[in-house]
């Protein structure tokens, strides 16, 4: 009873103390209920997408035609699991207007029968509604691609394996079509029964077949693996959703686990800061618990009673955090990721598997951050209400393996957050470093800075000295906001490395159009055709002259390969390279040894030069001044090794080549060229400059990157936007432990302030002694911090992310800076009343 | 003519160039065996460029002439047939590739491909046309199917279904030398 | 009531033993007032902590009511203060987060007693302040604050009161009133009053003095 009213009476007055314990956890919770709830959702839509994906429950494909007796399995099967099934084909195949003069291209053609697709729809130009009546008897549903291409419209006629079609609508998206899969042509739909009246399908024809089938989900597994059993040995094959299902369940739940590590570093930042708040807390309390002690209260009761506030207030803050996720889930992505997942739609919602998480994380998180400094209740002495003795107890048995519970009991929770335990005990161990690094630094920094005292200014001396004092709570604070600003700048200089990176991938100007297959002689008018459609300010086209090419012999210091058999018993370098030429390096490309050419070479040269790339180097042992022997379509080639170069793979705007020859002879071997441009904006424009192209030069094939790079772009918004949010929310934990930390010492402060103040220190110099002496150790803090994450950046870019790193000085100094005007200002302000209090109600302990 | 001037050059895509197999298991290669088997100590120019159309291989004509074969052979169009690439460009471009290498000295042998029935009808004996009509206008040796008796069997293919397995290759060698039989003798007296 | 044998305490002060208390032996029967007074550093107030079982003797024995407190543990000490023993401190110790009245209730409630809340606004009444119950101590005076802290010592009719300085905290009108309600609980409720002070005017008016000096009882003083 007693336990129950104290818990009730001592929260009523509590709260407005712990308040900030609350907002600790509720970031924290609130950060690991948004990501997870976030990317529940994304996956929920994604595994629903994942029966539109294939339009069916399952499906079963072959490239030849089912043979009969497998039909009569098949259709058995379906019968005895109580399933639907419907037929289609795919093929490519001519297509041409009806009129004798008319263009023919090659479409890809898709026959259905009445029931596709079971699941998603078909989307119709104009917001016309499908049917399948829009294809029975001779109708036909394309793209409007071919309508461009051909300049045929809806109900003109079009003639596609000698039978007349008539184009009834136009499509703008199916189910069960592969986003960016490699094609030959527009789409066009046609019905089955139809498709059977023409030769298309028959022996020797490269089509797929399908049966798309419909089964209730609980007779799904048994049927897959049935029907996977008696296709063994025929070229049958069955795909279920589920397995599609996997496929971006693995991927989800890696970035699942990734994200929700960074929210538990965000949550442990709160801890820090509960551990604060409670040590502070407890301070506060001594005389309190020193009373009740002296009245009759046992210490596992008065134990009983904080711990329950410190979960009451737990639970509290963790529900808050729900509350906030619940906000941010509910506005940000509606805003922001609209529109990033083609065909998808995403219903964002608060997950329980993610409340609950959150929840118990937040719980587990307060719990065991305060009890250690809990357990000091133990140690109050109703006697200091006698004496004031504060003579701290040494650290005992009980609370030594409470903090081994709660080493152990965080790792367990790492480990079960980062979903592998190899990633949980990397990020604990590398905690534990950062925090003996910063431990150690700050013991080193605070040395440092000892001479100071000696300094003549009363304030910078009396700062220095208050720093310097053994047990003084500057490595506290120094570990604290050390640890804050680590993890600050860590994650917006990797935020940035990475943006960085995607920025040059997706940036406007990236080409999305690209062409294979262009001869020699159409590069100049492929480009004009280019050039008077692009929009103004797009970037030239690039047309690279490539050719192929096989290594038939190496004359090396360090290899010797004197016929091709030799060389193709070192794999990988026998096979047919892609080669290029030009007089100069590209911007991704740097040289590490040798020396690029500047020009074309003689034309009458015996040896060419060639430069290779840095991995043929490495694997093979070729160096500059090797001689290599190539087959250039047939004919034998000799060059000499001049260089070696890095290229920057992740930078694609100018391809990368292994072997890239000096012009002068090898452009007298006849060569292609391969291209890519930016595309105009408009899609008529696009498909427009499609149809010129392949009049002019039939032979090339024109590949249309922009829903790929569309989709790209989504994704990296989204991940901007992610790392953004992560990033703001470790800025907000790191003021929190700001100031949790600068409370911590301000106990202290205010006896001393209010004895310096006796003896006559005025407010001014008062103020001027703190802001010196937390603007000191905002400094110090700062620069271990941002010390140790330009470290952990330098560290994850070279091994982990294997991408370019960037310094960011300007990061770093803004970091260092904003850290120690922030420490100065909170920890003055949050002193005001120590400031401006009368010194004899301090002195006398009211 | 150069002493080391190939007896044959074949210009043509991934069939000649052997994707996907080792190059002794590859149609020139076997080919270049039953000419040493023959007593006639030529070499087979393997001309074949994965992926190359009709277009492609007139542009690479000139540098194969260069070497100046006794005879070409001429085997492409496959790639045209699967991008339904227009079958007037694969007759311009392949009359084109005959009457340069009949310029060059060599004696063509052109080798027929077949569309697949899915191109359509219209295409499919348009393009067999192709072959037929450049045979008998340019008075060359036709091959009428490279692939004959191979295409589509799937114990002779590999799993892409479209590439001779080294079982495949072999027969697409035997239907490459009997059409090369008769002309045997051009080989023996220029060597 | 209170029999202390041979009661000693030694601390231990930069390295070296510092004796508080010298080995002492007294009686205090029940019912009698009794004033512990002498210079600021003799060892009162550490004799009134040992007696209250807040702190433990260096060697020695204390019986309150019969039985030994040196001899018990933590606990069993926090529930014989509960029962045995009021507390009156100088700077009144009231718990700031409670009102008046909840401060009176939290011994009983410890106690398990279940009329705490009737009997809480009862004793407010007793000293005098029957419509503070529900004010925080920062709402109180000093002399307000001393009185609700008698009436918390009054909670659990305990036999005996120690007092710590109960008027050095309060003007010479306040004390004199604080004075004045201890001495008449004491004869109400016939308990043992023990009074750590260093005023002989104060000291006058209980039963018995014990007078210290240099952690040395030097006998009744006058």
């Amino acid at each position: 009873m007693f336990v129950g009213r104290m818990i009730q009476r001592e929260l009523r007055s509590s709260w407005r103390r712990l308040v900030f314990f609350f907002i600790c956890i509720a970031i924290g919770v609130g950060a690991i209920v948004t990501l997870r709830s976030v990317i529940h959702s994304v996956r929920q839509a994604f595994a629903g997408e994942a029966r539109t994906l294939i339009a069916a429950d399952a499906v079963i494909s072959s490239n030849r035609e089912f043979p009969a007796e497998l039909t009569t399995r098949i259709t058995a099967r379906l019968a005895e699991a109580g399933a639907q099934s419907t037929r289609s084909v795919e093929l490519a195949t001519m297509v041409r207007g009806e009129a004798a003069e008319s263009r023919t291209r090659m479409v890809e053609l898709k026959a259905v029968e009445d029931g596709f697709p079971y699941y998603g729809r078909m989307t119709l130009a104009g917001g016309q509604p499908y049917d399948f009546r829009l294809l029975a008897n001779g109708g036909a549903i394309v793209r409007p691609e071919l309508e461009a291409q051909l300049g045929l419209g809806v109900g003109d006629r079009i003639v596609i394996g000698g039978r007349s079609f008539e184009i009834r609508a136009l499509l703008d998206a199916e189910p069960g079509r592969r986003l960016g899969a490699f094609s030959l042509g527009p789409r066009v739909f046609v019905s089955m029964a139809d498709l059977e009246q023409t030769t298309l399908v028959s022996f020797g024809s490269r089509a797929t077949h399908q049966r798309l089938v419909r089964v209730p989900d609980a007779a799904l597994d048994a049927l897959v693996t049935a029907l996977r059993g008696d296709f063994t040995d025929t070229f049958a094959r069955i795909r279920s959703y589920k397995a599609q299902e996997d496929d971006i369940g693995e991927d989800f739940e890696r970035a699942e686990n990734y994200l929700s590590l960074v929210g538990l570093v965000i949550v442990i930042l709160g801890g820090i800061g509960v551990s604060s708040v409670t040590r502070v807390f407890v301070q506060q309390k001594i005389k309190a618990i020193a009373v009740l002690k002296c009245v009759g209260a046992r210490s596992s009761q008065l134990l009983a009673i904080y711990l329950a506030q410190v979960v009451v207030l737990g639970l509290l803050g963790s529900l808050m955090g729900v509350a906030l996720a619940w906000v941010t889930v509910h506005t940000v992505p509606g805003l922001l990721l609209r529109g990033a997942t083609p065909g998808v739609t995403i219903n964002y919602g608060l997950t329980p598997s993610a409340v609950s998480q959150g929840v118990s994380i937040g719980l587990a998180v307060s719990l065991l951050f305060a009890v250690v400094p809990l357990l000091d209740v133990r140690h109050v002495k109703p006697s200091r209400l006698l004496r004031d003795d504060s003579v701290r107890e040494p650290r005992d048995w009980w609370q030594l393996a409470a903090i081994a519970g709660v080493a152990v009991a965080l790792v367990v929770l790492t480990i079960w957050q980062a979903g592998s335990w190899r990633i949980g005990l990397v990020v604990i161990v590398g905690l534990l470093a950062t925090a003996g690094t910063l431990h150690v630094a700050g013991l080193v920094m605070v040395r440092a800075i000892t001479p100071l005292a000696r300094s003549r200014r009363f304030a910078v001396r009396h700062a220095v000295l208050q720093l310097a004092r053994p047990g003084s709570q500057a490595r506290i604070v120094l570990l604290a906001v050390g640890l804050g600003s680590f993890f600050i700048v860590g994650v917006r200089a990797l935020q940035e490395n990475l943006l960085q990176q995607f920025a040059l991938d997706v940036s406007t100007e990236a080409p999305d159009m690209f062409l294979i297959d262009v001869q020699s002689d159409q590069v100049d008018a492929v480009r004009g055709a280019i050039r008077s459609v692009q929009d103004a300010g797009s970037p030239e086209p690039r047309l690279i002259p490539v050719l192929r090419a096989r290594v038939t012999g190496v004359e090396g210091r360090e290899l010797q390969l004197e016929r091709y058999e030799d060389v193709r018993e070192r794999g990988s370098l026998a096979r047919e390279y892609t080669v290029t030429f030009r007089p100069a390096l590209e911007r991704n490309e740097q040289v590490i040894q040798g020396t690029f050419w500047s020009d074309a070479g003689p034309a009458d040269a015996e040896v060419t030069d060639v430069s290779i790339e840095e991995s043929v180097a490495l694997r093979f042992g070729i160096a500059p001044g090797d001689l290599m022997r190539f087959d250039v379509l047939g004919r034998p080639m000799t060059a000499r090794v001049t260089s070696v170069r890095r290229v920057n793979w992740g930078d694609s705007r100018a391809g990368g080549f292994m072997f890239v020859f000096r012009p002068g002879v090898i452009d007298k071997a006849p060569h292609g060229a391969i291209g890519f441009f930016k595309g105009p904006v408009d899609d008529k424009a696009r498909a427009r400059l499609q149809a010129t192209l392949v009049q002019l030069a039939p032979n090339v094939s024109v590949i249309d990157g922009r829903e790929i790079l569309q989709a790209v772009k989504g994704v990296v918004g989204n991940v901007t936007l992610a790392v953004t949010v992560v990033g703001s929310l470790v800025v907000m934990s790191g003021l929190l432990i700001l100031i949790g930390a600068v409370s911590m010492t301000k106990f202290r402060r205010v006896y001393e302030a209010a004895i310096f103040k006796t003896l006559g220190a005025g407010r001014p110099l008062m103020t001027a002694v703190l802001t010196v002496e937390y603007g000191l150790l905002g400094l110090l803090a700062g620069t271990i911090g941002a010390g140790a994450a330009v470290g952990l950046t330098w560290g994850i870019s070279r091994f982990a992310l294997d991408i370019p790193f960037r310094a960011l000085p300007g990061l770093t100094g803004g970091a260092i800076l904003a850290t120690t005007v922030l420490v100065a200002v909170v920890g003055v302000a949050s002193s005001w009343d120590v400031l401006t209090r009368k010194p004899l109600g301090t002195l006398r302990g009211e | 003519m150069p002493a080391d001037a190939p007896g044959i050059a074949m210009l043509g895509d991934s069939l000649t160039a052997g994707l996907g197999l080792d190059t002794p298991d590859t149609y020139p290669s076997l080919i270049e065996g039953r000419l040493r088997a023959e007593g006639i100590a030529r070499g087979v120019l393997n001309a074949g460029v994965s992926g190359d159309t009709s277009a492609g291989g007139l542009r690479r004509l000139p540098w194969v002439m260069e070497t100046h074969p006794t005879i070409l052979l001429v085997a492409l169009g496959g790639n045209d047939a699967l991008r339904g690439l227009p079958v007037a460009d694969l007759r311009r471009n392949l009359a084109a590739i005959i009457e340069g290498g009949q310029q060059g000295g060599a004696l063509v042998i052109l080798a027929g491909m077949e569309a697949p029935p899915n191109n359509g009808p219209e295409y499919t004996s348009a393009f067999r046309e192709v072959y037929r009509d450049l045979a008998r206008e340019y008075d060359v040796p036709l091959i009428p199917f490279l692939l004959d008796g191979v295409a589509g069997d799937p114990a002779l293919n590999q799993v892409d279904g479209i590439h001779p397995n080294p079982e495949g290759a072999r027969r697409v060698a035997d239907v490459v030398w009997r059409a090369l039989t008769p002309h045997l003798s051009r080989l023996r007296s220029s060597s | 009531m209170i029999a202390l044998r041979q009661v000693s305490k030694v601390v231990d002060s930069g390295g070296h033993p510092l004796t508080i208390l010298h080995p002492l032996t007294l009686d205090i029967a029940a019912g009698r007032s009794v004033s512990i007074i002498g210079p600021s550093g003799s060892g009162k107030s550490t004799l009134l902590g040992l007696i209250a079982g807040l702190d433990a003797p260096t060697t020695g024995q204390i019986f309150i009511d019969g039985v030994d407190i040196t001899a018990l543990s933590e606990d069993a000490l926090a529930a014989l203060r509960g029962e045995k023993i009021g507390f009156v401190f100088q700077f009144f110790h009231l718990v700031p987060s409670l009102t008046a009245l909840e401060n009176i209730q939290v011994p009983m409630e410890i106690a398990g007693r279940s009329d705490a809340k009737a009997r809480a606004q009862a004793l407010l009444d007793e000293v005098g302040l029957h419509d503070r119950g529900h004010h925080y101590p920062s709402q109180l005076s000093g002399g307000e604050q001393q009185r609700v802290a008698i009436a918390r010592a009054l909670a659990n009719d305990p036999p005996l009161i120690l007092a710590d300085e109960p008027t050095g905290n309060l003007d010479s009108a306040n004390g004199r009133h604080i004075l004045d309600l201890l001495l008449e609980v004491k004869t109400r409720r016939h308990v043992t009053l023990v009074m750590v002070t260093h005023d002989p005017a104060i000291a006058a008016i209980t039963d018995e003095r014990i007078v210290m000096r240099d952690g040395r009882s030097v006998g009744e003083g006058g």
